[in-house]
């Protein structure tokens, strides 16, 4: 523990050993959470980069309330949300009326797939579906906090994540049938 | 949220390439050197056209005496990186302070300015430790320099005549009101003690473990913050720190120095074997240094054959030369680098590359 405030002090005097030390702590970790967030490896890299730099620039910000990986964490979903909303603005189409009723409950049977392999068919997931598939489901956000986070409607949330669910649940069931045979 | 799924991810890690941390250290190390340059910049034009403001202003040029030239050039080459001489004269005092050397072109009638910045600023910046501290330093000259403008403008005779004579050098220069107008932190903040004059702050850089004589210039008495009342004291502080003099001038005034000492690592580690498989880790043969310049590294086989040379402490030896990929062998480095106080060293040892 004093081993982190001693980085966090070095990372706000940019002392670059420090820099280095706070980066070897997070960035397998952090490295896992982009991945979710993007489409490859490269990208979730380019994320990832772009995190650390914002977690470098702003880490005088942190003034040490709540847990300095929860802070680092947020800093780098907020980078991937940024990689992603610059890069793929028009991912997120409004399509609340074909939908009709959203039914927000709607549950995906993961089965007892390995993490690699749940991750690739999230991976495989459209841009606009994976982001707030992520933010709701894993991050645990309210679909009124990620459409301020996104700048989309409530609704447009709330189709997304029904859609990115659908299409999860037919696609882990095209996996199923397509490693294990039924 | 979908508990299942959040368990299953909580734990989820992979190691990312080489490449990220070498693409965001150089990008650390281009901001530290934009914003170093954006800070030295400003005060560089500032200093610039007071000096030519003043230099018309007194009509002639010759009035920088020698004598005052060479006294900002012995601040520079003080071991500190930066420093303010509380000797020198303040117009020469400023450029001092952010590194930036100015000097009038051998007095000639013209009064040209000569305007080159020294090459330590790049020695600087390759030294990314010292460039914070730089900076607040360079704030503090881009500050002060107005309100010497007005001083030199007003009484500018008594500012030529007062090269040698520190107990005028200090006088009116930097009164609090002449520089309320600029708001400033640093200055405001020596401003709010009534009847003391700020003679400056020196930067001071030393290894950990070293210890360091502060001199304070030349007055009447002193008293340093930690109690001391001579003129000397000698330091060793295990982390940074700022050190503060108030000293009685021989015009009965009170002067505020500072001392800001730097305590850097001034160590490199060098580690004794690498994988270059490709799997994101020890990937590279890479030294990690701070507080070092002039780094140099050497890498030869067991027969004395150079392999690979690097001057960047973020570059290191991803076990190819131009033949392709080298084998599992003990490999020899020759590493150089200058400490802050300069002094040279030169350190060797063996590695082994691992398949």
């Amino acid at each position: 523990m004093s081993d982190e405030i001693d980085i966090i002090t070095g990372c706000k005097k940019q002392v670059p050993r420090y820099q280095r030390a706070l980066y070897d702590k997070f960035a397998s970790k952090m490295l896992g959470v982009c991945l979710r967030y993007s489409h490859d490896l490269e990208e979730a890299e380019d994320m990832l980069q772009e995190g650390f730099v914002k977690v470098f620039s702003h880490i005088n910000d942190y003034r040490g309330d709540g847990s300095f990986e929860g802070w680092v964490r947020r800093v780098m979903i907020n980078s991937a949300i940024n990689y992603f909303v610059k890069n793929k603005r028009h991912y997120f189409q409004d399509d609340v009326d074909e939908l009709g009723e959203v039914i927000e409950d709607e549950r995906v049977h993961y089965d007892q797939l390995h993490v690699k392999d749940l991750l690739k068919v999230i991976q495989g997931l459209p841009g606009g579906y994976r982001t707030v598939f992520n933010l709701y489901e894993i991050e645990g956000y309210q679909h009124k906090e990620i459409a301020e986070m996104l700048g989309i409607s409530v609704s447009t949330s709330k189709t997304q994540l029904l859609h990115a669910k659908r299409l999860l649940q037919k696609r882990l069931t095209d996996y199923n049938r397509e490693t294990k045979g039924y | 949220m979908d508990q299942f799924l959040k368990d299953k991810f909580d734990d989820f890690e992979q190691t990312p390439s080489v490449s990220v941390w070498s693409k965001l250290d150089r990008s650390l190390r281009l901001k530290r050197y934009a914003r170093f340059s954006l800070k030295i910049g400003l005060p560089l034009v500032v200093a610039t056209i007071i000096t030519l403001v003043v230099l018309n202003n007194l009509g002639s040029p010759d009035v920088l005496q020698p004598a005052q030239n060479s006294a900002s050039l012995q601040t520079n080459q003080d071991n500190s990186y930066v420093s303010s001489d509380i000797n020198s004269s303040p117009k020469l005092n400023s450029p001092a302070n952010s590194d930036i050397e100015i000097s009038n072109s051998s007095k000639s009638s013209s009064g040209k300015v000569v305007v080159k910045s020294n090459e330590r600023i790049n020695s600087v910046t390759e030294k990314p430790v010292t460039a914070p501290d730089v900076l607040n330093n360079s704030i503090q000259s881009a500050n002060s320099t107005p309100s010497i403008k007005v001083v030199a403008e007003s009484q500018p005779q008594q500012k030529v005549s007062s090269g040698h004579d520190e107990s005028q050098i200090i006088t009116p220069q930097v009164t609090p009101s002449a520089s309320t107008s600029i708001a400033n932190d640093v200055i405001a903040n020596q401003n709010e003690l009534p009847g003391i004059l700020f003679g400056g702050t020196e930067i001071k850089q030393i290894c950990s473990g070293e210890e360091i004589a502060l001199i304070a210039p030349e007055g009447k008495s002193y008293r340093w913050d930690n109690g001391d009342i001579g003129r000397t004291i000698v330091v060793r502080p295990n982390e940074s720190q700022d050190v503060t003099v108030l000293l009685t001038n021989w015009s009965d005034q009170q002067v505020e120095m500072h001392y800001r000492i730097e305590v850097l690592d001034c160590s490199i580690y060098i580690p004794r074997a690498f994988s270059p498989n490709g799997d994101g880790q020890n990937d590279q043969f890479l030294p990690l240094g701070d507080g070092i310049s002039n780094y140099n590294m050497k890498i030869y086989s067991k027969q004395g054959e150079l392999l690979f040379e690097s001057s960047e402490l973020n570059i290191g030896w991803d076990g190819r030369t131009v033949n392709g990929k080298q084998p599992f062998d003990v490999y020899v480095y020759r590493v150089s680098f200058n400490d802050v106080n300069g002094k040279i060293h030169l350190i060797s040892g063996t590695f082994t590359l691992l398949p």
